[in-house]
């Protein structure tokens, strides 16, 4: 209780909203912000990247649906595709109720889901799973974490031809919230979808991957692995570069005005110090004052950045997520370096006489 | 009020260099006196000011304030008579930039803990009132006039209603007029809170109209 008196007391006579703070404050969030756009994207592109080894490891290619030029290469080229894999609703409530909430689902073969694995936040992938006693296996996206739970089998309502049928559907994992998808990744453990409909695995070597965001794939069209591949990975390396590259800059534009502000006001520093110490700080509270007082222009710009990277999540930026590592990694080194900064200052304030600052050495 | 007994400083103590800055100073100050400590610059009476007001230490001798030794005292105890039994008022106002003038002047308040946040607001307002600068209480101390920064350290150190008022050369920025309205203020505060006010200067109109005038010279007491 103390410590928070005496943090916002500091912060209150750090001269907080000058306009050198407000800048301060303003970079701190662009860079968390950004900082998460960009390291979201990374992880996205690095599990494009391993989706992109597992398919070429298999033969398989990835090509666009809505893409008729693409469609038309891929059947003269390849075996006729006749098939997209099938979709499915589950339902919580009967489907006799006029208005229901569904899942959206997308079911695959188990020869597919065991190349393609994606990465989960908890849970277990479908090749781990004991398959005998559940009709679907399901995994699900983060936005249906609160619908559904992993670990817990639902008797659920679908979309197939008997509608007053209930499944057994058990949630075997949740994806990171990074694998952006409105569809339920689903396995039809029991072949409930009829037979005519199923995808039949060994028979295609192309494969459609739109189950979350593939935007450099996208714009790729469609692509022989075997060719291209080296063109894609190529691709992908110089999109990490620039990221680093952004992250890095707005960082280092951060730490400039960060480190800056501590050094070139430090003679405002000193003066508030000595201040304090006139007004009745003891030395060492008036030490303390100096060092506490950009923890709140830390915390506070941590604070407005976290709610604003929930409300970019919430209206669906694309990439946008509270990417936990990144946020607080950021949080971690900033308030290291505002210790050392502080340390730097402090030993510069400690070595002066409050009363030398207060008048000069006016004998 | 306070007695200080053969005081001793030395800056710079064992270097070839030292500056022995007061030299056996004792004095006496009562309880409502308004005295001016004179001395040329480099005579001492800041050094001497500094020490009375809990800034500085002093390498021997002995200082009582109301009756206490404050050589036994430690670091909280004395930061506390900083707090709240001593006002100083500084010839570069000392004022924290970037601040209001309300920000300035709680925070004594503020440091002490001891008054109630409804009660603050209340007793700066009186205060300003007072001195005449209500009207600037939300503005940036550096918005301010030096005569109006001047008025807002003299609220901030008397906001804790001190025994005590130091004041080092508080007119030394200020115009012969705005230094006559600062002395008015001084006076007012000994004569009706019976406030203890002791200015270190080298200038007559302000030492002129003291009660008293302590000469100090080469660190001595004359």
């Amino acid at each position: 209780m103390k410590f928070i008196k005496n943090m916002m007391l500091a912060f209150k006579y750090g001269s907080i909203f000058s306009i050198n703070r407000i800048i301060i404050i303003l970079e701190l969030i662009i860079v968390l912000v950004l900082g998460n756009i960009a390291f979201n994207h990374l992880l996205i592109d690095n599990a494009n990247r391993t989706e992109l080894r597992a398919l070429v490891a298999n033969n398989i290619v990835i090509y666009d649906m809505e893409d008729e030029e693409q469609v038309e290469y891929c059947t003269k080229n390849g075996n006729p595709i006749d098939y997209n894999y099938p979709y499915l609703y589950f339902y919580k409530e009967s489907p006799d109720r006029p208005l229901r909430d569904g899942f959206n689902t997308r079911v695959y073969s188990r020869e597919y889901l065991n190349i393609v694995k994606l990465p989960l936040k908890i849970g277990k992938w479908f090749d781990d799973i004991d398959i005998g006693e559940y009709d679907f296996i399901v995994v699900i996206p983060y936005k249906f974490r609160k619908d559904l739970k992993v670990g817990k089998t639902y008797k659920l309502y679908t979309t197939l031809e008997d509608e007053n049928a209930k499944y057994t559907v058990y949630v075997a994992g949740l994806l990171k919230p990074y694998i952006h998808s409105d569809e339920i990744i689903c396995l039809d453990a029991k072949g409930i979808i009829p037979h005519e409909k199923r995808y039949e695995y060994n028979n295609m070597k192309y494969a459609r991957l739109d189950y979350f965001d593939t935007n450099e794939l996208a714009q790729l069209g469609i692509v022989r692995f075997d060719e291209e591949y080296k063109r894609v990975l190529e691709i992908n390396k110089s999109d990490r570069g620039f990221l680093v590259i952004l992250i890095s800059t707005l960082y280092t534009i951060f730490l400039c005005g960060f480190t800056g502000d501590r050094i070139l006001n430090i003679d405002t520093y000193t003066k508030t110090f000595a201040t304090m110490f006139l007004c009745g700080a003891t030395r060492r509270k008036a030490l303390t004052m100096q060092f506490l007082q950009n923890i709140p222009v830390v915390l506070t710009s941590g604070l407005i950045s976290y709610f604003l990277i929930k409300y970019l999540y919430r209206v669906e930026f694309k990439y946008m997520f509270f990417n936990t590592t990144a946020f607080f990694g950021f949080i971690a080194i900033t308030l290291a370096i505002h210790v050392l900064l502080s340390f730097l200052v402090l030993s510069i304030i400690s070595k002066q006489s409050p009363v030398g600052i207060i008048s000069g050495r006016d004998i | 009020m306070i007695e200080l007994v053969n005081i001793n400083k030395v800056y710079r103590k064992g270097n070839k260099n030292d500056v022995h800055a007061l030299k056996d100073v004792s004095l006496n100050i009562e309880e409502g006196e308004l005295v001016a400590l004179v001395g040329v610059s480099g005579s001492g009476k800041s050094t001497l000011l500094h020490i009375l007001g809990c800034l500085d230490d002093y390498d021997s001798g002995e200082y009582y304030f109301k009756g206490r030794n404050i050589t036994k005292l430690g670091s909280k105890q004395i930061a506390r008579i900083r707090n709240e039994e001593i006002g100083f008022v500084l010839q570069s106002f000392g004022l924290i930039l970037g601040n209001t003038v309300y920000n300035n002047i709680a925070l004594p308040l503020l440091l002490s803990n001891k008054t109630k946040v409804s009660e603050i607001e209340l007793k700066i307002d009186e205060i300003l009132k007072k001195l005449g600068i209500y009207q600037k209480k939300k503005n940036l101390v550096e918005s301010l006039s030096g005569g109006q920064q001047q008025r807002v350290a003299i609220a901030r150190a008397i906001i804790n209603n001190p025994l005590l008022i130091l004041a080092d050369e508080p007119t030394g920025h200020l115009d012969r007029s705005t230094s006559k309205d600062m002395m008015d203020i001084f006076h007012d505060l000994n004569k009706n809170e019976g406030a203890t006010i002791l200015i270190a200067t080298h200038d007559p109109f302000i030492y002129e109209q003291c009660h008293r005038i302590i000469r100090i010279d080469d660190g001595r007491i004359q």
